[in-house]
C-alpha cells in the first residue's frame, strides 16, 4: 500500500487564460494587475463609457409612427430612461399613484419601523429636534422619495433575490437621504372638474374648490429591468432612476364633481377611509414637469480596492508559487474604478461615492472588507476620482 | 389576509394608481395604423444579453419586446427527463393599463356614474396572457428538437416593454413569436427549420360583412420536403402553431375560407421567413 502512494505523481495542470478565470478568477486578476492591466484591458482608474438617453416609452413620448396621436394612452410610464455600459443594458419605467398626505406615514409606518418614517410632530421635544437635525431634518416632510422595484434577468422566476432586494432599498435610501425631489414638488394641485353655464369644461383651483379639504401627493414607482449583469449594478441603476426621473412628467389632477359630493365612512371604528370613491381623474394630456433639485443630482462610483502582497516578487516560472506573506512584504493597495467582471465584483473592499461634481457629496459609503487596512490616500484618491466623473457625466443627464 | 410584500419597497398601500380618461379617439387614424401594421418598418436587434444563450430586442412603432433565451441549463430533478423541459414565461410591464380592466371616464354620460369597468373594449385589443402563454408553448415544443436535450431545461422569457392602443392582439401575439424564434434562432438551440410568424388578414373571406375582415396568426417552418412547384409547396409548411380570433360575425362558410387564408398566410410568411433568414445570415 505504501508503494502505491510513493508512485502517485502530481501532475500540473495548464489552464488556458479563459480557463483559469472561470477556475480562479482571483489569481487571473492578480495576474492581471501585476502586469499593469485589469481584465477587461482598462486601466485601473479607467472608467467605463456609459450611453444615456431616455428610453422615449413614456405616456408623453411622441411617437414619429404613431403620427395621428399625441400620446400613447394604453401605458401610465410617465418617464423613462435606457442605459447601456458596456454588456449591461438597463432599462427604467417611472410610473405614479397619487395618496392623501396624511396617510402615507402612517402606512408606512406599519410596513417598516424605520426611523426615518415615523413622523409624530405632536409630542416633539428640543432633544428629538436635535437629533433630527443631525439626520438632516424631517426627511419624510422634507424630501420626496421613489420606489424602486429592479429585476435583474438571470433566467430564472422567483421571488427578488436578496441583491435586487438590497439595490432597491439602497436607492431608496439614496434618493430620500440626498433630497432630490422636493416633497412640495410632489404635492398635487388638486382641481375640480366643471361645466360651466356655456357647458364648456373648466377646471377650478385653488379657493374656487370648497370641496376638497383633503391634500394629495404623487407616489413614484420605478421598475428597473437589468439585462446581462457584468458588474456592480448600483452606479447604472442610480444613473438609470435620475434620468428617468429627469424626464418624468407629473399629470394634472382633478377631481370629478359629480363625484366629489360622495361621502366615505369616518369615524374611529371606520378609520379606513375607502378614499377610491374620490374620483382622481388625471388629464390625459396636461402635465408638469418633475423638477429635480438641480444641486442635488449625483453621479455614484464605486471602487474597489485590490491589494497586492507581493509586487516585487518574480515568478519562477512553471514552478508553483507559493505566496507566503510575511510582514516585510511591501503591501500595495490598487484602486479600481468601475469593477467590471468575476473577479473584480469578488472584491469586499469598496468605497463608493456619490458626487456632484462640485466638490459636494452626498453619500460616501466604505466597506472594511477583508484584507489589509484602507488608507486615507486610498479615500483621498477615490473622492478625487469620482468628482472626475461626476463632472464628466451630469450633464449627460 | 396581509399580503404585502416587505421584501422590497413598493410604497404606501392606499396609493390609488393613475387613471387617464380616454382621449376621444379618431377612428379614422386607427384604422389607417391597423392597415399598415404589416408594413411599418421592424427594428431586430440580436444577441443583446451576454448572460443569456440567445437574446432579441424587437421594435415596431410603439411595441417594444425583449425575448431571451437561457439554457440548456442541466436540471437536477430526481426524475429522469429523456426530453428538454420547457418554461415559457411571459412578462407585460406593469405600468402598461391593462386593457381588461381599463377604466373609461365619460363626461357626456352623468347618468352613467361609478362605473370605471367599460366592460364592452373590442375583444380584439385585449391582451390576453393565456393565450401567448399557450400559442407559444405549443410552437416552441414543435419547434425546438427537445429530445437532443435530455436533462436539462430551457428557460424563455418575454419581456413586453411597451406597446399602444392601434395595436391588435393578435398582431402583438405575431410579434411576440417573431421575438421568440429570433432569440431561438440567436440561441443556436437546434430547432427543426427557420421559423416565421405572420398576421394575415383575408379580405376576401368576408366581404360582405364590411370592415371587420378575419385574420389569421400562424407560426409555421418548412417541412423537409420540398417541391419546385410554389403552389404544391405550400401543402410542405408545417404549422406550429395558429390563433383565430373569435370572431362576432358568425362565419357559416368558415371551412371553405380557412383553406384560403392558411394559403394566403403561408405565402406572407414565406416572404417574411426569407428576409429573416437573410438578416440572420448576415450577421452571422
Amino acid at each position: 500500500m505504501s508503494q502505491n502512494i510513493e508512485n502517485v505523481q502530481l501532475k500540473g495542470v495548464i489552464f488556458s487564460p479563459s480557463e483559469l478565470a472561470l477556475v480562479a478568477p482571483d489569481i487571473t486578476l492578480t495576474k492581471y494587475i501585476k502586469a499593469g492591466y485589469r481584465p477587461s484591458l482598462r486601466r485601473f482608474n479607467e472608467f467605463k463609457p456609459m450611453i444615456i438617453s431616455t428610453a422615449g416609452i413614456s405616456r408623453y413620448d411622441i411617437s414619429l409612427l404613431n403620427d395621428g396621436k399625441k400620446i400613447n394612452e394604453l401605458t401610465t410610464v410617465i418617464g423613462s430612461s435606457s442605459i447601456k455600459c458596456g454588456g449591461t443594458s438597463t432599462i427604467c419605467t417611472i410610473s405614479a399613484g397619487l395618496v392623501e398626505d396624511n396617510f402615507e406615514a402612517v402606512n408606512d409606518y406599519r410596513m417598516r419601523l424605520d426611523a426615518d418614517i415615523i413622523v409624530n410632530n405632536d409630542d416633539k421635544n428640543e432633544e428629538n429636534e436635535e437629533i433630527d437635525n443631525i439626520l438632516g431634518g424631517n426627511l419624510i416632510n422634507k424630501n420626496g422619495c421613489v420606489y424602486p422595484v429592479i429585476e435583474i434577468a438571470k433566467g430564472t422566476t422567483g421571488p427578488p433575490g436578496d441583491e435586487e432586494i438590497g439595490l432597491g432599498e439602497k436607492l431608496y435610501e439614496t434618493i430620500l437621504h440626498s433630497g432630490l425631489i422636493n416633497r412640495e414638488e410632489l404635492k398635487v394641485d388638486v382641481g375640480l372638474k366643471s361645466i360651466d353655464e356655456n357647458g364648456n369644461e373648466i377646471i377650478l383651483r385653488g379657493d374656487d374648490v370648497g370641496v376638497i379639504k383633503k391634500k394629495f401627493s404623487f407616489v413614484i414607482y420605478a421598475r428597473i429591468q437589468v439585462f446581462g449583469k457584468t458588474g456592480p449594478l448600483f452606479d447604472q441603476c442610480y444613473a438609470s432612476l435620475v434620468k428617468a426621473l429627469s424626464d418624468t412628467k407629473l399629470p394634472e389632477v382633478y377631481l370629478n364633481e359629480r363625484e366629489s359630493n360622495l361621502r366615505t365612512k369616518s369615524g374611529k371604528r371606520n378609520a379606513n377611509i375607502n378614499i377610491q370613491s374620490y374620483d382622481l381623474v388625471c388629464d390625459s394630456v396636461k402635465y408638469r414637469k418633475l423638477k429635480l433639485r438641480k444641486d442635488r443630482i449625483c453621479w455614484s462610483s464605486t471602487f474597489g480596492i485590490v491589494d497586492l502582497s507581493s509586487l516585487n516578487k518574480e515568478d519562477n516560472e512553471g514552478d508553483i508559487d507559493i505566496i507566503t506573506e510575511t510582514e516585510e512584504d511591501i503591501e500595495q493597495s490598487i484602486l479600481l474604478t468601475d469593477l467590471e467582471g468575476e473577479a473584480e465584483n469578488n472584491l469586499s473592499k469598496r468605497i463608493s461615492v456619490l458626487s456632484n461634481g462640485e466638490g459636494f457629496f452626498t453619500s460616501i459609503t466604505i466597506e472594511k472588507g477583508n484584507g489589509s487596512r484602507i488608507t486615507t490616500d486610498i479615500i483621498k484618491q477615490a473622492l478625487e476620482l469620482s468628482q472626475v466623473r461626476a463632472k464628466d457625466m451630469i450633464p449627460k443627464f | 389576509m396581509n399580503t404585502v410584500d416587505r421584501r422590497r419597497r413598493l410604497g404606501p398601500s392606499n396609493a390609488i394608481p393613475l387613471s387617464f380618461p380616454s382621449v376621444e379617439s379618431n377612428s379614422d387614424i386607427e384604422n389607417t395604423s391597423v392597415s399598415s401594421f404589416n408594413e411599418q418598418k421592424l427594428f431586430i436587434q440580436l444577441s443583446n444579453i451576454p448572460t443569456a444563450t440567445g437574446s432579441s430586442f424587437l421594435q415596431l412603432g410603439n411595441n417594444l419586446l425583449l425575448a431571451s433565451v437561457y439554457g440548456p441549463r442541466p436540471s437536477f430533478k430526481r426524475t429522469f427527463n429523456s426530453k428538454a423541459v420547457l418554461k415559457i414565461t411571459f412578462h407585460s410591464s406593469p405600468f402598461l393599463s391593462s386593457r381588461q380592466t381599463e377604466s373609461t371616464f365619460n363626461n357626456n354620460n352623468n347618468n352613467n356614474n361609478n362605473n370605471h369597468l367599460n366592460s364592452d373594449i373590442d375583444p380584439e385589443y385585449q391582451i390576453v396572457n393565456s393565450v401567448i402563454l399557450s400559442t407559444l408553448e405549443t410552437a416552441c415544443s414543435n419547434l425546438i428538437l427537445l429530445d437532443q436535450y435530455p436533462k436539462s431545461s430551457i428557460d424563455i422569457f418575454v419581456n413586453l416593454i411597451n406597446t399602444d392602443k392601434s395595436t391588435k392582439f393578435i398582431e402583438l401575439l405575431s410579434l411576440i413569436h417573431t421575438a421568440v424564434n429570433l432569440a431561438l434562432i440567436d440561441s443556436g438551440i437546434s430547432v427543426k427549420n427557420f421559423p416565421s410568424s405572420i398576421v394575415s388578414s383575408s379580405s376576401s373571406s368576408s366581404s360582405s360583412s364590411s370592415s371587420s375582415s378575419s385574420q389569421i396568426f400562424i407560426n409555421s417552418i418548412h417541412s423537409d420536403i420540398y417541391d419546385n412547384d410554389d403552389e404544391k409547396d405550400l401543402q410542405n409548411e408545417e404549422l406550429l402553431t395558429f390563433y383565430i380570433p373569435k370572431s362576432t360575425n358568425n362565419n357559416t362558410n368558415i371551412k371553405s375560407t380557412l383553406k384560403d387564408s392558411i394559403d394566403d398566410a403561408i405565402k406572407q410568411s414565406r416572404a417574411l421567413r426569407s428576409e429573416l433568414s437573410q438578416f440572420c445570415y448576415n450577421k452571422l
